[in-house]
Parts: structure tokens; sequence; C-alpha cells
């Protein structure tokens, strides 16, 4: 991309935020007035905004390092939650088989688990987006070609196309060398099942905006298509693409711990929710409920309260519902 | 209609084309086929004969093509993990998949598509926002957390269920059924269940979604200024339409089912294909991994392919396109 500077171009997204009106600004807007109407979707902004706070800023939050063995004592290991006859305050939601307390796990674990879903959906999107608007833009066989193979990716469901692309990392790097790289097997192994949507949906819109004057003018004086796509396409179609964002991250977090509770997902060293519930379900039979039961919840919370916010978003977004 | 049928097997005959090469590329480029095979003391004329005889010599295009007859014929070789023939072990566990997949399909359509066509006709009753909230939960619950509840509730305090396992299976003639036993009907709900969850949230979404998009149609209204009964219409009418998308969805999901399989299985040590390739991801098994790759790919294109030569037969609009265009 040439660096020369273009003033035609619309500066301007920037330039009009003005730091005193954007609050007022934001209290009219419709979004903010149908987020404001329902306290469900108030709830579920508060618990998923908590819960990342939580999990980022763990090592703060967390009573206990699980991973310094310095601050494990076995004495206390499978005590119960503190509501529980023999349960202890020190550990609110009880400890696993190596004294660890579960509710700094919980933490410590979901703070993977976010990072996993979050890394892989933004992998995912700038995939389909770019993919996206190159097929929507340049039409004719590179669209065909990336439709088809999109089409045919759709048909497969993303967890099986997951653990393949985890298998075949395994069969390359060997079990030793794959625990070193694992994350970022797994972010693009979920990535790569998810970039479909993306880039549908960015093709639809490209093929809609095309046809529309403000593109004709840019073509016109002669701008290089890369800058028509990304200055000038991109911002106009960026709002359905959020949407499935919030939604994929919901269906990213999901995915992380399902391949991490079938053992092929993180590395047993860093553990994630999924992780966490793979080994409190050895757990299950002798009684210890609590191991599972709790990163199990965490993961349900979550991932609910992202779900909620992507399903109001979809139908905030949606001019037909007004 | 005929360039239809033959533009469409085409491209199946490509997918597959390409999973081949995938499934290929595996066998030939993941670990060395030979020492997988072969023991430390075996001295390196043998693994030569051996190299000769299992054709890795040979240029890579034939070598596909031998792998493309093998692999019709279903031919994976021999596990790295079993030692046994890839074919066995996969005939050996497909009639538990595929009996426990069938129950849960059968499940959540018997139990979905009413509540689906409830919460569409009585949209602001109680039940029916009950039953969404319950949909959007469902979906929220990953399939594995759905099997360790069941199995913390049913099968360790109440203690009802088994939560591993068949149970006792009946061979007939090569096929291990567990329907003829109490004992393997017993083993098969809860694995049933849990996989029947996930499939019932998206078939009362549908269901639910497509029949208020059909009784906001004209026709729908002209039955009713027609002054047929409010039963007729939601029944013959609408449902009959709502259904037609349905099926295809319902029928896509069905491979969504199988890979779902992998899940539940692993969750109640179900032994089923998906269990089978789990343990072979993460033992590097590459024949059954590719094994169970073909044979994925193919029930899915072959699901596909049906699904759109039905929706083309079911849909006249489909039909008037395609010959304006031809």
């Amino acid at each position: 991309m040439s660096a020369r500077p273009t003033p035609e171009a619309p500066e301007t997204g920037r330039a009009r935020a003005r730091p005193a009106g954007l609050l007022a600004r934001l209290d009219e807007s419709d979004l903010f007035y149908s987020f404001r109407r329902s306290p469900i979707v108030v709830a579920a902004a508060a618990i998923s905004f908590l819960m990342i706070l939580a999990a980022v800023f763990a090592p703060l939050v967390a009573p206990q390092d699980p991973f310094d063995m310095a601050q494990l004592d076995l004495l206390d290991s499978l005590l119960p939650p503190v509501w529980v006859e023999g349960g202890m305050w020190k550990y609110p939601l009880g400890t696993d088989d190596q004294g660890r307390d579960i509710f700094s796990t919980i933490l410590y674990g979901a703070r993977i688990s976010i990072l996993v879903g979050f890394a892989s959906v933004a992998f995912a999107m700038v995939l389909g987006i770019v993919l996206g608007l190159v097929a929507g833009y340049a039409g004719g066989w590179v669209d065909s070609l990336l439709m088809r193979i999109a089409d045919i990716q759709l048909s497969f469901p993303a967890i099986l196309i997951a653990l393949l692309i985890d298998g075949v990392a395994r069969g390359i790097m060997g079990n030793v060398g794959h625990e070193r790289i694992a994350f970022g097997v797994l972010i693009l192994a979920i990535g790569l099942s998810f970039w479909v949507q993306y880039a549908r949906t960015v093709r639809g819109s490209v093929l809609v905006e095309k046809g529309k004057e403000y593109v004709q003018a840019a073509q016109v004086i002669g701008l290089p298509p890369v800058l028509i796509l990304f200055r000038h396409i991109l911002p106009n179609v960026m709002g359905p693409v959020l949407v499935i964002a919030t939604i994929q991250l919901a269906l990213a977090v999901i995915t992380e711990a399902t391949l991490s509770f079938l053992g092929v997902g993180v590395p047993p060293t860093s553990p994630s929710l999924g992780t966490l519930i793979r080994i409190g379900n050895d757990y299950l039979f002798s009684g210890e409920w609590w191991i599972t039961i709790f990163p199990g919840a965490a993961l349900v919370i979550l991932v609910l309260s992202v779900n909620l916010l992507g399903d109001w978003l979809r139908d905030a977004l949606n001019p037909k519902l007004r | 209609m005929i360039w239809f049928v033959i533009k469409r097997l085409l491209q199946s005959v490509v997918v597959m084309a390409v999973v081949a090469l995938i499934a290929f590329s595996m066998f030939r480029y993941l670990g060395d086929p030979v020492n997988q095979m072969v023991g430390v003391e075996t001295s390196i004329e043998q693994r030569e004969a051996l190299r000769e005889r299992l054709g890795l010599n040979e240029p890579v295009a034939v070598q596909f093509w031998l792998f493309l007859q093998r692999a019709a014929q279903f031919e994976f070789g021999i596990s790295y993990q079993h030692r046994k023939a890839v074919s066995t072990l996969i005939a050996e566990r497909l009639p538990a998949t595929l009996e426990l997949s069938a129950v849960s399909a059968l499940m959540a359509l018997l139990v979905g598509i009413p509540m689906g066509v409830y919460t569409a006709l009585r949209r602001e009753g109680f039940l029916a926002r009950a039953f969404m909230t319950l949909s959007l939960i469902g979906v929220s619950l990953p399939t594995f957390l759905i099997g360790i509840l069941l199995i913390l509730f049913f099968g360790v305090m109440l203690q009802w269920l088994p939560t591993f396992g068949r149970g006792a299976t009946v061979d007939i003639g090569g096929w291990s059924t567990g329907f003829l036993t109490a004992d393997g009907l017993k083993a098969l709900i809860l694995p049933a269940i849990t996989l029947a969850i996930f499939q019932m949230t998206l078939i009362v979404r549908l269901i639910r979604a497509e029949m208020l998009e059909v009784l906001r149609t004209d026709y729908i209204k002209f039955c009713k200024a027609r002054g047929l009964k409010t039963r007729a219409i939601h029944f013959k009418h609408a449902l009959k339409n709502t259904l037609v998308p349905v099926i295809t969805i319902v029928g896509l999901q069905l491979g969504s089912v199988i890979a779902f399989a992998i899940i539940t299985e692993s969750v109640f040590q179900w032994p089923g294909m998906g269990l089978l390739f789990i343990q072979a991801v993460t033992e590097v098994d590459i024949p059954v991994m590719a094994a169970y790759l073909m044979l994925i790919a193919f029930v899915f294109v072959v699901i596909n392919l049906v699904v759109d030569l039905l929706y083309y037969a079911v849909d006249p609009r489909l039909r008037v396109q395609a010959g304006a265009k031809g």
C-alpha cells in the first residue's frame, strides 16, 4: 500500500469523536436505549464483564496461586465447599486432590479459556473478513473457489475440523513437541473452523456495497482496491461481523472447553475450564462433585451471558425488528 | 434436472477426492509407516523389503492411486495402537455409534417438533417462554457437561442408571446390538439423552422461527378468511410447509450427530467409533484417523447429496429456477 496521504479519505471517523459529546450521544443512541430497557441484557453484560475482569486479573483476585507448590497444603486436599460440613472459609468452593482452592483454579482456568476464545475469534475474524472482502470485490473464479471451499467446510462440524487439525499437528510435532505449541495449534484449529461465517457475511455485504455511489466515486478518483476495501467498504459491513463475533466467542469458549475435556486442547500444565472439568470428572464417583461442578457452572454462566449479549446485539442491530 | 444431478454428483466426487488427498498425505508424510510397523531389531534389508512391498518406493501419484483403490475397499492397513486391521476395528465399533445416533435423533425429533410448534403458536405464553429460555440454556451447555450432570444425578446420586459402556449386547450376524437386552437399553438412556439435547435445542428454535415465518404468509391469512378452523390451519397448512426446511436441516444435522457422538462417547466410555477416533488423535494412530476421516466424509457427502436432491424434488420453485437458467 502506498504511503501517499489521501485527503479525500474520510478520516473524519476519528476526528468526529468529540470526547465531551460522546457519552451524551451514547445515551441518546437506539442501541443504548434497547440495552437499558432489558434487565436481562444488562445483567448478562455485567456478568460477562466481571468474569472477564476477574479472569484477566486472576493473580490479584485469586486467594491462592494454584500453581505455586509452596502455597498448597496436601492436608487440605479434597475439602468440600464452605456450606457443606467439613468446609473451610479459606476455600469457599472446596479444594481438589492436591489441595488447590477450586475458586482460584476457576479464575486461572477462565483466564486461559477466555484468552483462547478471544484469540481464536480474532484469528477467524481477520481471516474471514479478508477472504470475504476479496471474494466479494474480486468476483469471478476467486469468488466461486472461496465460496465452494466455504460451502464444503460448512457441511462439516467445526469440532471435527478442529480435532483433525490438532491430530495432524500432533503427527507432525510428536506428542512432546506438540505440548509446547499446543496453544498456537488450538487457536489455529478453532480459528480455521470458524472463518466461514465471517467470509460469507462480509462477501454478501460487499456485493451490496460495491454497487453504491461512494464506492464508484472512490474507484473514479483512482484509489487502489485495497484502500477502497479496508477504508471505505469494511466500516460499513462491520455491524453483522460484530454480531457473529459475539456469538462465536461463546462457541469458541465451548469448543476450547470440549477439546480440552477430550484431552486434545491446552497442555495440562496450564489448565483451562475444560481441563478442570476433565480432571474433576475422575472424582465424580467418589462423591467429590465440587471439583467438576463449579468449573462447569463457571463455564456455563460465562457462555450463557455472552450468548445473551450476542442475541440482543443481533436483534438490536437488525433494522427489520425495530 | 439431469444436469443438476450430474453437477451435484461431480461436486461430491471432487470433495471426496480432496478428502482422500488429505488422508493420503497424512499416511505418507506424518511419520514413517515402516517404522510404525516393525520392531527395533528389524534389519535395514527387511525394512527396505517391506518398503518395496508396501509400494512406498513408487512415484507419489502411483501411491495415491493405490491408496484410492484400497480406500474404495475400505482397506486402511493395521492400526498402530491396536495392532488390528482398521476395517475390523471400525466394523466392531460402528453398530454402537449408529444405534446411539439413531435413538438420540429420534428422541430429539419426537420432543423437539412439538415443543417448537407450541412455542410458535403460544408465543407470549408462560410455557413457551420457559421452553425458549431452556433452549438458550441448552445452547450454552456444552455436550460434555450435560453428560456429566446426567451422570452425577442419575448415576451417582440416584444410582438408577449405568454411566459407562454399552451393557450386555447381543450379536446378530456381526452386528452387536444393545436393543435386545434390558441392560443394554438401560445403558443407552443417558448417552442418548445427552446427544439428543444438543439437537433438540436446535430443532426447537428452527421450528419456531420457520413456523412464525409461515404464519405471517398470505395463504394462512386466506385460510383464516375462508373460515377454516384454527386447528386445521396450524396443523394441516402451516406445519406442512414448516417441515420442508426442517427436514433439510435435520438431515444435515445427522452428520454433526456423528461428530458430537465423539464427545458423548468419550464422556460415557461408549465403545463406538468416536471413542476410537479420539484415542487415535491422542495416540497419533494415523491409519485409524485416516479411515475415520474418509468414512465420515463419505457419510457427509452422501447425506448432503441426498438432502439436496430431496430438496430439489420437494420444492418446485428450485426446478423452475434451474429450468429458466438451463
